[in-house]
């Protein structure tokens, strides 16, 4: 442990309840524009995608066939726990063969 | 308060799994179960903790590790305005204590509920939230026990762990077939941007905007 860990996490606290009061004060007002909305709607989704796409961009293949095996258990299960089994089970044989 | 509490019992213990698995993570993130705990009580946002977690184990800076945290945490700017007539009837401590222990999980149920029963309400939610982060504190910081307990976590593919994790995150935001081209945009751009030497945090935030705009491109029909 070092002071950044403690660093980022008065970071995140700080974000957190800020969003949260943000949201709470002015929030309604800010969701009756069109553009904020749809902004807040789509964004998180995109971001989810760029953290995949960053982890596997210097990816080996195993990570890619480890994240194809996460894709159809995440659609088939929509459970997060399963997903991370069989990616973590699939990277593990994959990695030996690939 | 106490029904909510109780209600949610199920939903929590399927929050505490991967509270688990977070904690083990984090572990390996070199974050002690103290750090993990406190974590969990004073930030508590599971996707933004992973995200944030994940971002500083790879690139070791606390810019980027919260701004990718504080990103995922911009949808609490609609959940909490979504709250305000739920809210109204607790006190401001209360209030305080709602607001910040409410999750996708607890806010989505206490909804269903109040469809069911009006008399569902802030102090539903405020019960539902205290139980979930009870559950997520004491997993996660268990996870952090037992991952630090473990020798070579690798072995058991730990280092796909959180891309996983991410994959499922998408699956469960996924909001119908208008987000696959912003969601290929962003994928491609963000793996360019990586390929191309940028710093991660920039590469996050780049290949995310362009999905955004994408988005109004393709589905000008939505606006």
């Amino acid at each position: 442990m070092t002071a950044d860990h403690w660093l980022l996490i008065a970071v995140l606290c700080a974000s957190t309840i800020g969003l949260r009061a943000v949201g709470y004060i002015a929030g309604a007002a800010m969701m009756e524009r069109p553009l904020f909305r749809r902004i807040l709607q789509v964004f998180p989704g995109c971001l989810v995608t760029a953290l995949v796409a960053s982890a596997l961009a210097n990816g080996t293949p195993a990570a890619y066939a480890a994240a194809l095996a996460s894709l159809a258990t995440a659609i088939v299960t929509r459970n997060i726990v399963a997903t991370m089994a069989a990616g973590m089970a699939i990277f593990v044989a994959a990695s030996s063969f690939l | 308060m106490r029904r909510g509490a109780i209600a949610i019992l199920p939903l929590a213990l399927g929050v505490a799994t991967y509270g688990f698995a977070f904690g083990v993570l984090a572990a390996e993130a070199a974050f002690s179960p103290l750090a993990i705990g406190t974590m969990g009580v004073v930030v508590f946002a599971g996707s933004s903790q992973i995200a944030a977690v994940d971002q500083f184990l790879t690139t070791g800076t606390v810019i980027g590790a919260a701004l990718a945290g504080a990103a995922l945490n911009l949808r609490y700017i609609g959940i909490a305005a979504s709250m305000t007539p739920i809210l109204k009837e607790l006190s401001w401590p209360a209030r305080l204590v709602a607001l910040q222990y409410a999750t996708d999980e607890n806010f989505g149920f206490t909804l269903a509920e109040r469809a069911k029963d009006p008399s569902v309400g802030g102090r539903f939610l405020l019960g539902s939230g205290l139980t979930i982060m009870a559950f997520w504190v004491t997993s996660t910081v268990a996870g952090a026990i037992i991952g630090q307990t473990i020798p070579d976590l690798d072995r058991f593919g730990i280092g796909f762990a959180f891309t996983a994790a991410f994959i499922a995150m998408a699956r469960a935001m996924w909001p119908g077939r208008r987000a696959l081209i912003p969601w290929i945009v962003t994928f491609v751009i963000t793996v360019a941007l990586v390929k191309l030497g940028l710093p991660t945090a920039a590469a996050l935030i780049i290949g995310a905007v362009s999905g955004v705009a994408t988005d109004f491109l393709v589905n000008r029909d939505d606006s």
